[in-house]
């Protein structure tokens, strides 16, 4: 069986457009089977008239896929335990209709990643103090300054989604009105 | 933000409620919904699973297990009646306050 691997932009900033870019794919027979840390796994079948759509919930039991599945929604793959893909026959009744409460749903990752980036920060300071008072020479000095990279590079992928979910919210608040 | 917080109940819940009057399963409540609004009102699956977890939460509506295996079936509880009731009441005051307020626009006619 053929397999594909296509690159994730970041669901923080490229959801509208991955979700395109995998319709148009679906339209060439490269159909969506799952997900690995940062590409796409499709599979090679039948072209398909198709849409994608992503929901994000870390709260949720059989009976979410079901009442998806009932509706035409058809469970591709989820990533991380909480960002869930789904496929249905183009023209199939969306996710949402309410902008309110599709923009509801990105209150989790916003609150989730901004943690995140003030934990990160925090440690990065604290590495950056410790670093100050040891010096720049011996062993421990590299180790501080390695994890400080590593905290800092832990803080960028919490910053850069808080901003995207959160500019995407603050966008869907203002279509509701 | 949750339903017992809610002062008003959104279009979504109140149609749902309104459905929940006779117990269904998930899906049905969507098809309903699209059915007695003859297609005026549509609700999506994501909307609604979290409103059906909102009003589970608030005791709004209960669950309870379906004639198919892992199908679960909703119905309104006492508490979700009297928060319909009361929903009720706050539109139909808000619409004899317009008709009220229309209907001296065009001359006290009705």
């Amino acid at each position: 069986m053929k397999h594909k691997y296509v690159m994730i932009s970041g669901f923080a900033f490229g959801e509208k457009a991955d979700m395109k870019k995998l319709k148009r794919l679906a339209s060439q027979g490269w159909i969506l089977e799952g997900l690995t840390p940062f590409f796409y796994k499709l599979r090679k079948g039948e072209p398909a008239n198709i849409d994608y759509s992503l929901d994000y919930r870390s709260d949720y039991d059989e009976e979410y896929f079901k009442i998806f599945q009932e509706a035409g929604w058809i469970h591709r793959a989820t990533h991380a335990g909480e960002m869930h893909i789904f496929s249905a026959p183009e023209g199939t009744t969306p996710l949402y209709l309410d902008p309110d409460e599709q923009s509801e749903q990105y209150l989790p990752m916003i609150k989730g990643t901004a943690k995140g980036s003030a934990s990160s920060f925090a440690i990065s300071c604290l590495l950056a103090t410790l670093w100050h008072f040891i010096g720049p020479t011996g062993w421990i000095s590299h180790i501080l300054m390695a994890l400080w990279i590593l905290v800092w590079i832990v803080f960028v992928f919490n910053f850069l989604p808080c901003m995207g979910f959160l500019f995407r919210r603050i966008r869907m608040a203002r279509q509701a009105r | 933000m949750t339903i017992s917080h809610m002062e008003t109940l959104t279009d979504n819940v109140y149609f749902i409620l309104v459905s929940l009057l006779t117990d269904k399963h998930g899906y049905l409540i969507m098809q309903n919904i699209e059915e007695v609004t003859g297609g005026a009102f549509v609700i999506g699956p994501a909307s609604l699973y979290t409103n059906l977890k909102k009003l589970l939460k608030a005791g709004l509506i209960h669950e309870k297990p379906g004639e198919k295996s892992n199908q679960k079936v909703y119905g309104i509880t006492s508490r979700g009646v009297e928060a319909l009731k009361s929903e009720v009441k706050r539109k139909e005051q808000m619409v004899t306050l317009a008709k009220r307020a229309l209907a001296t626009l065009d001359g006290g006619e009705e």
